[in-house]
C-alpha cells in the first residue's frame, strides 16, 4: 500500500511563493520602468538646461554614432557577462584590433574589416584558452589582456600614426553604422535568446556548479561567448577607425569601463545569470550617452564627467543591491 | 506547564519568547510565537520545510532581527545585537550549513573571535590555544581530533564536532542545534546525543531542531511543532510519537507507509550501466558494479566512504584515475558530463542548492536546461513555446507547487526544489537516474512523492541508482544494496524480508 494523503495539500506554500515571486517580478519591472523614467528625465532636464541644444539634429546624430559602437560592444560583452566574466580587456583588444586592421589596410583597404574581426576573434579564443587550460579566473586574464592590448596599441601608435585609407572615407556614413548595428543586434538576439550558446552561458552565470552537474560542456560554451565578444570588439575597432579616421594611442582607451557601466545601468547583474536581458544594453547605453553628452553641452569640465561616471556606477550598483537585500538575507537562512 | 523533573527547581524560564513576528519580503516566516524553555530541558522544534524553525532559532540566537516581539533570558528582557552578544548572555547556536573556516587549524577555528583568552603579552599563544582546544575536545568526547591539524584534514563529520567545541567553550546555558545531525552519520549523532545529555545533567538546556522524528523521540523531553510560522502544539514526553508529530506537522493524517511493500528483487537481466574497477585518488579503490534495466540499486556507506564521489564518476564529472564507466545500450564509455547526458543518464546531486538547481533562475529555465537538444531537433531554434510546453508538462506531472513556471526557484521549499532537480532529467527522458541522497532534508509529504516516483520509473523500465546515508530508505526501496567502506565494496545484498539494518551496518563499519 502506498502512502495516501487525505486532505488537499496545504495551499499556504503555494500562496506564499506566489506573493514572493510577484514581488520579485515587480522589482524587476520597477527596475525597467525606473530606467525608462530616468532616461526621460535626463533627456528633458538637459533639453531645458541647454535650451534645446541637446536635441538638435546634429547632436542627436553624434549621440547616435557614439551609442552604436557602445551598443555593439555591449551586446558582445553580454555573452561573457552572462556566464560571469567581467571583461576588462575590451578597450585593449579594441585598440589592438584596430591597429592590426590598420596595418593590414596598408596592403589593401578591403582587408581592414576582416582583419579587425579576426584579431578580436583570435584574442577571444586566446583568452578563453588561457582561462581553461590554466584555470586563471577570466577577470584576471581580461585585465592582463587589457595591458597587453594597450601596450601594443601604444608601441605601434608611437612609431606612426595609422590613417584610414582615403578610399574608405565614403563609409563614414550614418547608414553604414546603422547597418552594422542592425545586423549585430539581430544575430546577438537570436544567439542569446534562442540557442544553446545564450542559454548555457546564462545557466553558467546562475550556478556554474549546477551547470557542470547538468552535463553542460562549460569550456566549449565559454569559448563561444568569448568568440562572440571578440567579433563584436573587432567590429567596434573598425567603426571607431571610421569615425576618427585613424588609429592612435588613445584608441579604445576607457571602452571597457564604458561598456561595463552601460551593462550595469541596463540592469545586468555582474555575476551573470538568467535574468540578463539584451534590451538592457540599449537602455544602459542610451542613458550613459545622453547623460555624458548633456553634461558636455552644459559646459561641465570633461574631467568632472569622469567623477560623475564613477558616482553613477556606485549609485546604480548600490540601488540594485539594496533591492535584493531581502533575498540575500533569506539566502543566508538555510531552513527557510 | 511543560516542566520536566529538573525544570521544577526554577520556575523562571531560561529563555522566554513572547509575540515574536518576522516577515521576509511578504512571507510571514514567524507569526506570533510564544515559547518558554526551562532549565534542564531538552526541547525539540519540528515542522515541515518553510515552517519557520530556522528563522525562529536564528532570531533567538541574534542572527536575525525580529519585526516585533520580546525575548527574556532568565526573566530579564533583552534585544540581541549579534550572535556574539547573545553568546555572552549564554545562548549559542550551531547552524546546519555554515561551518568552519577552511584555511585555519582546528584550534584556531575553536578560538575564533576569542583569541584574547589565550594570549600572552598581547600575542596569541599557539601552544596555549592547542592545549585549551585539546581539553575542550576531550570534554565533548572528540579527543580523536588533533587540534593542531588544519581543518581541511579533518572529515566533515569532525568539522561539525569542532563547531560544537567552538560553542561549548563558552559554556552556554542554552544550546540551539539547527538541524546539525542531518550531515552526520550514526557515530557522529551518538556523540551529539551524549553532549546533549551532559548539558541536561548539568541543568542546562538545549533547543534541538531536526527533521528526523525518531531522533526527536529519543532525545527530547518536550517538542514544539511549528506549522506556517505558528506554534501548533507543544507535546510533552508521553505524547511524543512519530504519528502524532507527523500529523501536527503536516496538518493532515498520513496513512500507510513510504516504502515498497514487496520483498522480492524485480529487474530484468539486461545490464545498462557497467562500472569497471574505478579508482579515484584515495577515495575510491577499484569499484566495479552493474546496473540492470528496471533496477533500483541502493548504494550506502558512511559519509566519507566514497559513495558521493562514485556518483560523480558515473556521471562523468569526475575523471577516475583508472577504470571505466560504460553505458551498454549505446556501448559508450562515459568521459564527461555531456557524454552522460547524451546517453540519457541523469544525476541529482546531494547538495541541492549549490549543485542541483540554479536557485536564482526560473523553474522553466531549470527544467529545460538539459533538454535543449531535444527542443532544437523539432525546429532550428529553441522557441519560447516549446520551452514553456516542456516545463509545464513536467511541473504538472511532478505536482510542483508553484503559480507560474517563470517563478524563481529560490522561493520554493526544499522538497519542491528537489522536484525541480528531478524533473529536469525526466524532461530529457533519462533512462538511468543517479540520485545522491534524494530525500535529504525534505519533509514527509515530498519524501513520499519521491519514493512513489521512483517506483513508477522502475515500472517504466528505467534504472535508478540511489545513494543514501539512511539505512531505512536503502532497505525499504532497493532491489539490491551495495555497501562501500573506505572506497571499496564491502557488502552486496539482495532485497529480502530478512535483511535487517544490523546486518548491513556490520559491513559499513
Amino acid at each position: 500500500m502506498q502512502l495516501t494523503i487525505k486532505k488537499e495539500p496545504l495551499r499556504n506554500e503555494y500562496l506564499e511563493s506566489k506573493r514572493k515571486s510577484k514581488s520579485t517580478r515587480n522589482s524587476l519591472l520597477f527596475k525597467e520602468v525606473s530606467n525608462f523614467l530616468g532616461l526621460v528625465f535626463i533627456v528633458v532636464f538637459f533639453t531645458i538646461i541647454t535650451k534645446g541644444r541637446t536635441v538638435s539634429f546634429a547632436n542627436l546624430k553624434l549621440m547616435g554614432l557614439q551609442s552604436i559602437i557602445l551598443i555593439i560592444g555591449g551586446l558582445g560583452a553580454t555573452f561573457t557577462l552572462s556566464h560571469g566574466t567581467i571583461d576588462f580587456s575590451l578597450g585593449g583588444v579594441l585598440g589592438m584590433s584596430a591597429t592590426a586592421g590598420a596595418l593590414a589596410g596598408i596592403l589593401h583597404p578591403s582587408l581592414i574589416l576582416p582583419v579587425c574581426i579576426l584579431a578580436g576573434l583570435v584574442t577571444g579564443v586566446f583568452m578563453a584558452g588561457v582561462h581553461i587550460t590554466t584555470k586563471i579566473p577570466t577577470i584576471i586574464v581580461g585585465l592582463a589582456m587589457m595591458f597587453v592590448g594597450r601596450g601594443i596599441t601604444t608601441i605601434v601608435g608611437m612609431k606612426r600614426k595609422l590613417n584610414l585609407p582615403v578610399s574608405l572615407n565614403w563609409m563614414d556614413n550614418y547608414w553604414v553604422y546603422f547597418s552594422f548595428l542592425i545586423i549585430v543586434l539581430i544575430l546577438a538576439y537570436i544567439l542569446f535568446e534562442f540557442t544553446k550558446v545564450g542559454k548555457y552561458n546564462k545557466a553558467m552565470g546562475s550556478n556554474m556548479i549546477a551547470a557542470k552537474m547538468s552535463g553542460i560542456p562549460l569550456s566549449r560554451y565559454k569559448i563561444y561567448a568569448f568568440i562572440i565578444s571578440g567579433i563584436t570588439v573587432g567590429i567596434c575597432a573598425f567603426l571607431s577607425m571610421l569615425r576618427t579616421g585613424s588609429v592612435d594611442i588613445a584608441t579604445g582607451r576607457g571602452f571597457e569601463l564604458n561598456v561595463l557601466i552601460c551593462l550595469v545601468l541596463g540592469g545586468a547583474s555582474l555575476t551573470g545569470g538568467t535574468k540578463i536581458k539584451l534590451r538592457g544594453v540599449i537602455a544602459g547605453v542610451l542613458i550613459l550617452t545622453v547623460l555624458e553628452n548633456g553634461l558636455i553641452m552644459w559646459g561641465i569640465d570633461v574631467n568632472i564627467i569622469g567623477v560623475v561616471r564613477g558616482i553613477l556606477f556606485l549609485v546604480v550598483v548600490g540601488l540594485s543591491y539594496d533591492r535584493q537585500k531581502g533575498e540575500s538575507e533569506q539566502f543566508f537562512m538555510p531552513g527557510l | 506547564m511543560m516542566i520536566n523533573m529538573q525544570g521544577q527547581k526554577s520556575n523562571v524560564p531560561i529563555l522566554k519568547v513572547v509575540g515574536m513576528n518576522k516577515t521576509f519580503i511578504s512571507t510571514k516566516a514567524v507569526v506570533n510565537v510564544d515559547l518558554e524553555i526551562f532549565r534542564g530541558e531538552i526541547r525539540g522544534l519540528i515542522g515541515e520545510n518553510g515552517s519557520g524553525k530556522s528563522t525562529l532559532a536564528s532570531i533567538m540566537a541574534g542572527a536575525l532581527k525580529p519585526d516585533s516581539g520580546k525575548m527574556y533570558i532568565n526573566g530579564n528582557e533583552y534585544s540581541p545585537h549579534s550572535v556574539i552578544d547573545v553568546r555572552r548572555k549564554g545562548v549559542s547556536i550551531i547552524f546546519q550549513e555554515i561551518g568552519t573556516i577552511s584555511t585555519l587549524t582546528v584550534a584556531e577555528n575553536i578560538f575564533l573571535g576569542k583569541e584574547n583568552t589565550v594570549s600572552r603579552l598581547g600575542m596569541v599563544s599557539k601552544k596555549k590555544m592547542v592545549t585549551a582546544s585539546r581539553k575542550i575536545l576531550e570534554e565533548i568526547g572528540a579527543s580523536h581530533i588533533n587540534p593542531a591539524a588544519s581543518i581541511n584534514e579533518v572529515t566533515f563529520e569532525d568539522r561539525k564536532l569542532v563547531e560544537v567545541a567552538m560553542v561549548m567553550y563558552d559554556k552556554p546555558d542554552l544550546l540551539i542545534l539547527d538541524e546539525i545531525t542531518t550531515a552526520l552519520t550514526q557515530k557522529g549523532r551518538e556523540q551529539i546525543y551524549k553532549i546533549i545529555e551532559n548539558m541536561k545533567k548539568s541543568g542546562k538546556s538545549v533547543l534541538f531542531i531536526s527533521h528526523d522524528l525518531p531522533e526527536i523521540q529519543r532525545v527530547c523531553d518536550n517538542t514544539t511543532v511549528l506549522r506556517d510560522g505558528q506554534v501548533v502544539k507543544t507535546l510533552c514526553k508521553e505524547e511524543i510519537n512519530i504519528n502524532n508529530m507527523r500529523k501536527l506537522m503536516v496538518g493532515r493524517d498520513l496513512v500507510g507507509h513510504y516504502y515498497r511493500t514487496d520483498y522480492e528483487p524485480t529487474y530484468e537481466d539486461e545490464v545498462v550501466l557497467k562500472v569497471e574497477d574505478v579508482s579515484f585518488e584515495s577515495v575510491l579503490n577499484g569499484v566495479s558494479l552493474e546496473l540492470h534495466k528496471g533496477e533500483l540499486l541502493g548504494i550506502g556507506g558512511l559519509t566519507e566512504c566514497g559513495i558521493h564521489e562514485l556518483c560523480k564518476v558515473m556521471f562523468g564529472v569526475i575523471k577516475p584515475d583508472s577504470g571505466s564507466v560504460t553505458v551498454l545500450p549505446q556501448n559508450k564509455v562515459i568521459k564527461s558530463g555531456s557524454d552522460a547526458v547524451k546517453c540519457k543518464i541523469g544525476y541529482i546531486p546531494k547538495n541541492r542548492e549549490s549543485e542541483g538547481i540554479m536557485p536564482t533562475a526560473s523553474i522553466k529555465d531549470n527544467i529545460v536546461l538539459v533538454s535543449l537538444d531535444k527542443l532544437i531537433k523539432k525546429r532550428f531554434f529553441i522557441t519560447r513555446g516549446s520551452e514553456n510546453n516542456l516545463a509545464k508538462e513536467q511541473a504538472k506531472s511532478l505536482q510542483i507547487k508553484m503559480f507560474s513556471i517563470n517563478q524563481l526557484c529560490i522561493y520554493l521549499s526544499g522538497g519542491n526544489k528537489q522536484k525541480v532537480a528531478v524533473s529536469k532529467w525526466l524532461a530529457n527522458d533519462s533512462q538511468i537516474l543517479i540520485m545522491d541522497c534524494p530525500t535529504r532534508g525534505i519533509d514527509v509529504g515530498v519524501k513520499a512523492a519521491i519514493y512513489n516516483l521512483m517506483e513508477d520509473l522502475k515500472k517504466a523500465g528505467k534504472s535508478i541508482i540511489m545513494v543514501s546515508e539512511e539505512l531505512p530508505e536503502l532497505l525499504g526501496m532497493s532491489d539490491r544494496i551495495i555497501i562501500l567502506k573506505n572506497g571499496k565494496i564491502s557488502g552486496n545484498f539482495s532485497r529480502s524480508a530478512d535483511l535487517s539494518e544490523s546486518i548491513v551496518i556490520k559491513k559499513m563499519i
